[in-house]
């Protein structure tokens, strides 16, 4: 009975220390929270939706009180098209953190392209009226605006975008268009000119629909992490040691037939033969007819290897083809 | 453990809503789409021509056609195929996996013809067809360019596309020539068929896409290692071409007619009367560069109007990479809308034909958007597939590049296709996943078109794959019933192409055009089907023919295929069913 009695007790005991431990192991731990919750940010930046999602998960368990693995997780879920599940936690976000324009803004993308346009406009309204200095929010504004066919209010929330980034291609084309709908052909014409002058100059790109390039507020939010310990500032200043490394052979400025004076057309630094030292590549510049090959020899002194080493011309140096 | 309780209320529910639907509209239908291209005798196998340098040229094709090539009313299947580059080693060809063990001697790879046997099988008639050249095969137009009541082909090629002309006998002469065709190596890839200048002949419109040769191939990858394909946008653009028809002879009319545009990038045609003016227009789908609307002016010239009509771009303003495009009346406006497939993180275009010269894309606020951004489309149409009445979409996809999956995981090289219902208030619902688990496996489709194969009213599928197998699905299950017509023109060309037939049933009210091109690289069948839901006939039909012509009839069953001639009326009709 007495044997039976202690055994039980004990058993007891271990449980209730078990239990100590393992709930000292569970106070939150922001730290480990932030940090994960930035590993699924960059994720995120490579297009890797599941992983991201998967450490915003990891976060929140972390510490339950980051509010913004909410967002977070609704902003993965709604690129990987998982969108009734994204609308619940962009929900949450918006309602717990109701100044964080981030949340809305993601609400306002998914009632766009639902087919809620209102709730989209107040989504965007409100984000508006928590950064009124957001161009492409007054964007996506006013091109839900143009999908409920008000062009007034959509033409007004275009200017206003393009008062603070007047390169906003998309916001100068939906301008263009809401001028075309709404049978103003002079000014629709006019809009529609300066948005083929600005994407035809590549003064500005329209914008596109793949993750992050919808805006900032479309993009998850890291968070900030307080540095473990601050380092001493280390003062840092450039010396000029072209002569000492042995680069002289070569001026980079040289006069040409009129006087003025002509500097090369850049520079190349690479390992071409993989000793584990960047060498330096000079291209012809044009005036000498001769291009030049520095050997970086690891003890901060270049050699002039040309001559050993034949770069032959092959073809005229030109920018690499877009692709 | 599961609670059994709400398995059987579930049960009950959704048979509560069978019950409802049936009640309501009377159609319940439980479509598939079955795959039956083994049992149909079609063993197709693309060769592409890859052997490792990424060419350009070898993951845009191919396409395929519908032709009912000797006048028996079932529509026969042309395959487009590929060949080896010249100087590098046959892999295909080599073990005959283009289904013709003949190939595996001569080493090459050629276009395929399978009449139809009426009995939901095919045979391969290439070799006697003369069809069977090896060029490096991507698209085909079909129409009756003689008048001589027999379609002929126009395949589109890398180098010199090819026109054959149908000899009425099951064989066709390569007629490219004679014709004038000659000359042009270009790299063509859509055509259409049409009568811009409404003289009862059919000239020929032709898609180029850019400036490629093996030489003057570019290098590009996607992760800094491997050579990738690249995009259109690192090459000079090419001009679309017309050949106005001058009666068996043609001429290159493209500098005349106002089309020469050395930007554009070319992959999708389709013909299509936007203003309601009678006269043919053409929308030129471009990849990376804005796409065209030419609006025919009616003097033999078009006029240039994508900007101001608002089909150039995006909603963002974005040259997408446009590829296949159709159109049609998908919710009975009165006007003719497009859709138009785009790239990977690209939604597909709906623009809907707002009446005045204006298009708007619909696509993000119906299913057709959000479903569609992140697959990669090519062939496309509206086609009535559940006869309802009310024009569906099918998008063919596939994406460019095998090894995408390595630098972009949530875009894959095989993809799903997309089917949406339309469900007649502008609004689409995707239903891919119900038609069958072959429709709905990931492929690398390219081209894709239909017809009604077996003579049941409903119509079929056919889609290609790249450096793959041909897929021929089975509408099946339907119970929506359907009027099908052909046209025989007179004064207008023979197939009746640019007619519209204007069909009603009780208050239904529908119409479609008789067109050729559209979709991607691939031409659909040259027969009209209506979908008529549960009513038992069309109270009238009316076609106001390219000449100007208007024939009305009135009270025509389901049930049918009628052939109607300009001017005259029925002069042919066979039930559904029927061998």
């Amino acid at each position: 009975m007495t044997k039976k009695f202690t055994i039980a007790f004990i058993a007891i005991f271990v449980l209730a220390l078990l239990v100590a431990l393992v709930g000292a192991a569970a106070p939150a731990n922001p730290q480990e929270a932030a940090r994960l919750n930035n590993i699924g940010v960059a994720y995120m930046n490579q297009q890797l939706f599941e992983k991201g999602l998967k450490a915003f998960e990891e976060a929140a368990a972390k510490d339950p009180n980051l509010k913004v693995t909410a967002l977070n997780r609704g902003v993965a879920l709604l690129n990987l098209q998982r969108v009734e599940e994204a609308k619940a936690l962009l929900e949450k976000a918006s309602k717990d953190d109701p100044n964080d324009p981030h949340a809305f803004y993601s609400l306002g993308l998914y009632y766009k392209n639902s087919s809620d346009p209102e709730a989209a406009v107040a989504d965007f309204r409100r984000v508006t009226e928590i950064d009124p200095n957001d161009a492409d929010t007054w964007y996506f504004l006013g091109s839900t605006y143009a999908q409920l066919k008000q062009f007034p209010e959509a033409i007004s929330a275009f200017e206003h975008a393009l008062k603070i980034d007047p390169l906003h291609a998309s916001a100068q084309f939906g301008l263009a268009r809401a001028y075309q709908q709404s049978g103003q052909a002079d000014p629709a014409h006019e809009a529609m000119k300066k948005f083929q002058y600005i994407t035809q100059n590549k003064l500005g790109s329209p914008i596109s629909l793949a993750y992050g390039e919808q805006g900032k507020y479309s993009r998850a939010e890291e968070s900030p992490v307080a540095a473990e310990k601050v380092l001493p500032q280390i003062p840092v200043k450039f010396v000029d040691v072209t002569k000492g490394a042995g680069l002289t052979s070569r001026p980079s400025v040289r006069p040409t037939k009129d006087g003025a004076s002509f500097a090369g057309p850049g520079a190349c630094f690479l390992d071409y033969d993989n000793d584990g030292n960047i060498d330096l590549f000079l291209p012809d510049d044009g005036t000498q007819g001769s291009m030049s090959l520095y050997h970086n020899l690891g003890n901060g002194k270049f050699e002039d290897v040309t001559k050993n080493r034949p770069c032959r011309k092959s073809r005229q140096s030109h920018p690499p083809s877009p692709q | 453990m599961r609670d059994p309780f709400s398995g059987f209320l579930r049960v009950s529910v959704s048979l509560w809503l069978t019950v409802l639907t049936f009640g309501v509209t009377a159609r319940a239908q439980t479509i598939v789409f079955r795959d039956i291209t083994a049992q149909a005798g079609i063993h197709f196998t693309h060769n592409n021509g890859a052997f490792g340098k990424k060419w350009l040229p070898e993951t845009m094709g191919p396409g395929c056609a519908f032709i009912d090539y000797d006048n028996d009313g079932w529509p026969d299947i042309l395959l487009i195929n590929g060949q080896d580059w010249p100087g590098h080693p046959p892999h295909l060809a080599k073990t005959g996996r283009d289904g013709d063990p003949g190939h595996a001697k001569s080493g090459a790879t050629m276009p395929k013809l399978y009449h139809n046997n009426h009995d939901g099988t095919f045979t391969d008639v290439t070799s006697k067809s003369g069809l069977g050249i090896s060029i490096f095969g991507l698209g085909a137009a079909v129409g009756d360019f003689g008048n001589d009541g027999f379609d002929d082909i126009f395949i589109t090629a890398v180098g010199q596309s090819h026109l054959f002309h149908n000899n009425g006998n099951g064989t066709f002469t390569d007629v490219t020539k004679a014709a004038g065709l000659w000359g042009p190596s270009e790299f063509s890839t859509s055509a259409a068929w049409f009568d811009y200048d409404r003289d009862g002949k059919l000239d020929l419109v032709v898609s180029n896409y850019v400036q490629w040769s093996e030489k003057g191939d570019l290098y590009c990858t996607l992760d800094g290692a491997h050579k990738s394909y690249c995009t259109p946008e690192s090459y000079k653009g090419t001009s679309v071409r017309l050949w106005h028809n001058l009666g068996g002879k043609f001429e290159d009319a493209t500098q005349k007619a106002g089309l020469n545009d050395p930007t554009s990038k070319s992959l999708g045609i389709a013909t299509l009367d936007y203003n309601n003016d009678g006269w043919p227009d053409l929308l030129i789908a471009n990849d990376t560069q804005p796409n065209k609307l030419y609006l025919n002016k009616k003097n033999g010239a078009f006029e240039e109007h994508a900007v101001s009509a608002g089909v150039a771009f995006s909603e963002d303003g974005i040259a997408r990479a446009g590829m296949g495009v159709d159109a049609a009346d998908y919710d009975r406006s009165g006007s003719a809308s497009l859709i138009i497939t785009n790239f990977a993180n690209q939604m597909i275009s709906l623009y809907h034909n707002e009446g005045n010269g204006l298009f708007v894309d619909e696509a993000p606020r119906s299913e057709v958007g959000r479903a569609s951004l992140v697959t990669l489309g090519f062939g496309c149409f509206f086609f009535d597939y559940d006869n309802d009445g009310w024009p569906d979409i099918f998008i063919a996809d596939g994406h460019i590049e095998n090894e995408i999956e390595r630098v972009q995981k949530r875009v894959s090289y095989a993809e799903p296709p997309h089917l949406f219902r339309n469900l007649g208030n502008g609004k689409f619902e995707e239903v891919t996943t119900k038609m069958g688990a072959g429709f709905a496996a990931p492929k690398v489709a390219r081209g894709a078109a239909y017809a009604d194969i077996n003579n049941d009213g409903a119509l079929d599928i056919l889609v290609m794959t790249n450096g793959g197998p041909a897929h021929l699905y089975r509408n099946e299950g339907g119970t929506n019933q359907s009027l099908r017509v052909k046209l025989v023109g007179a004064k207008s060309n023979r197939d009746g192409i640019g007619a519209i037939v204007r069909v009603t049933a009780g208050n239904d009210k529908q119409w479609l055009m008789m067109k050729s091109g559209s979709s991607y690289l691939s031409q659909s069948e040259l027969v009209l089907t209506f979908g008529l839901g549960s009513k038992t006939k069309a109270d009238t039909v009316e076609i106001q023919w390219p000449s100007g012509q208007v024939d009305k009839l009135s009270n025509i069953a389901r049930g049918q295929t009628v052939t109607i001639q300009e001017a005259k009326g029925v002069i042919a009709a066979r039930p559904y069913g029927k061998r």
